[in-house]
């Protein structure tokens, strides 16, 4: 089984922060090669767009094991929720042998949360009374 | 999906954070030319088929129902692209707003002074607006076409002046939510920001013109609680 986790805990990091990511593997026929990749995709009406910031790839060379890699995350685009159109960042790993992808969220952001497009103000506009 | 340059997010260019020219999203004339083409093509489509209906009604001496109804919304489609002509062609004699903003570079946070002037005369503008916007704006393929869908997600009217000493000139300060989610630019998606210039002229086309900018992220050295 592979596994992937935040070396600190938590999943909510600020623009420009270094994070750390610890991968686990244990498997009666482990993979040869994980391959990890960081990037932020957009999700809801429109077709998605995406663009990955980092990638490495782990050699495993023993049937169980773990390693850690580290990446610094760019000032953005931060992680936002609207009506239609959502920004969100994941790391994708992918074990050689192993068919099943390991998705781990986080969020980019000066905030706990992705910016909430839904609770600005919008006035309504009567140019015409 | 690659490791390149990321440009789906605004950064600074190394130009000083001085005032900027806001430019308009798009120029009237464009739009009139577009439509005074379209109209063009499709009145002379529709009247070649129109010809020939009428044509037939003389020779047959009886009125070709089932085809003047066929023909009846493509003819509607025909006037009333013909009046968008005449309406935007009035509009082109309109004052021209020009607006400026304080800062370059524009952040969450920040306060900039948005000031606006006009070229031509604005004794017919009897009132006007100023509106912040905000924007998703995202495109999707259906069927064999390109579909786009905006929604405005803020929306806050900066002035809103029916002087005419107001009206020609002035400025207006604006604070930039410190939350607000910076400008978002890829092939599909984007999150954009303008300030539109509404005018109202009474009997005629009114002004309205949308200017774009961006909002960049927060600097790395600061969150946008620090920006001022």
């Amino acid at each position: 089984m592979l596994r992937i986790k935040f070396a600190e805990g938590r999943s909510t990091f600020q623009p420009g922060e270094k994070v750390d990511v610890l991968v686990q593997w244990d498997e009666s026929s482990p993979p040869e090669l994980i391959s990890l990749d960081v990037s932020w995709f957009t999700v809801g009406k429109g077709t998605e767009d995406s663009h990955s910031i980092a990638e490495t790839e782990i050699a495993a060379e023993s049937s169980s094991g773990q390693a850690t890699w580290a990446f610094t995350l760019p000032r953005g685009p931060l992680s936002c929720d609207g009506k239609n159109l959502s920004i969100q960042w994941r790391i994708l790993g992918e074990g050689e042998n192993n068919d099943e992808d390991i998705t781990l969220p986080f969020v980019l952001g000066w905030q706990d949360e992705p910016i909430d497009l839904r609770k600005f103000p919008v006035e309504e506009e009567k140019l015409h009374p | 999906m690659n490791e390149s340059e990321d440009h789906s997010f605004p950064v600074e260019e190394g130009r000083d954070n001085g005032p900027q020219v806001l430019k308009t999203s798009t120029s009237r004339g464009c739009i009139f030319a577009f439509v005074l083409f379209f109209a063009i093509v499709w009145n002379v489509v529709v009247s070649l088929f129109l010809g020939s209906t009428i044509h037939t009604w003389r020779q047959q001496g009886n009125a070709p129902v089932g085809q003047l109804l066929f023909m009846t919304p493509f003819v509607l489609v025909g006037i009333g692209t013909m009046i968008a002509v005449v309406y935007l062609f009035l509009g082109l004699f309109n004052p021209k707003p020009t607006v400026v903003c304080s800062d370059q570079y524009i952040y969450p946070g920040s306060e900039i002074e948005f000031s606006w002037m006009f070229q031509g005369s604005t004794a017919r503008i009897s009132r006007l607006r100023l509106i912040f916007e905000g924007t998703e704006s995202v495109s999707y393929r259906q069927g064999t076409s390109t579909r786009t869908d905006s929604s405005v997600f803020f929306r806050k009217c900066l002035i809103d002046v029916a002087s005419p000493d107001e009206i020609s000139t002035g400025a207006v300060l604006m604070t930039i939510p410190p939350n607000l989610m910076h400008t978002f630019r890829t092939s599909n998606n984007k999150i954009i920001y303008s300030v539109r210039v509404e005018g109202v002229i009474r009997f005629w086309p009114d002004v309205s013109e949308q200017f774009e900018f961006s909002v960049l992220p927060p600097p790395l050295s600061s969150s946008p609680s620090s920006i001022a």
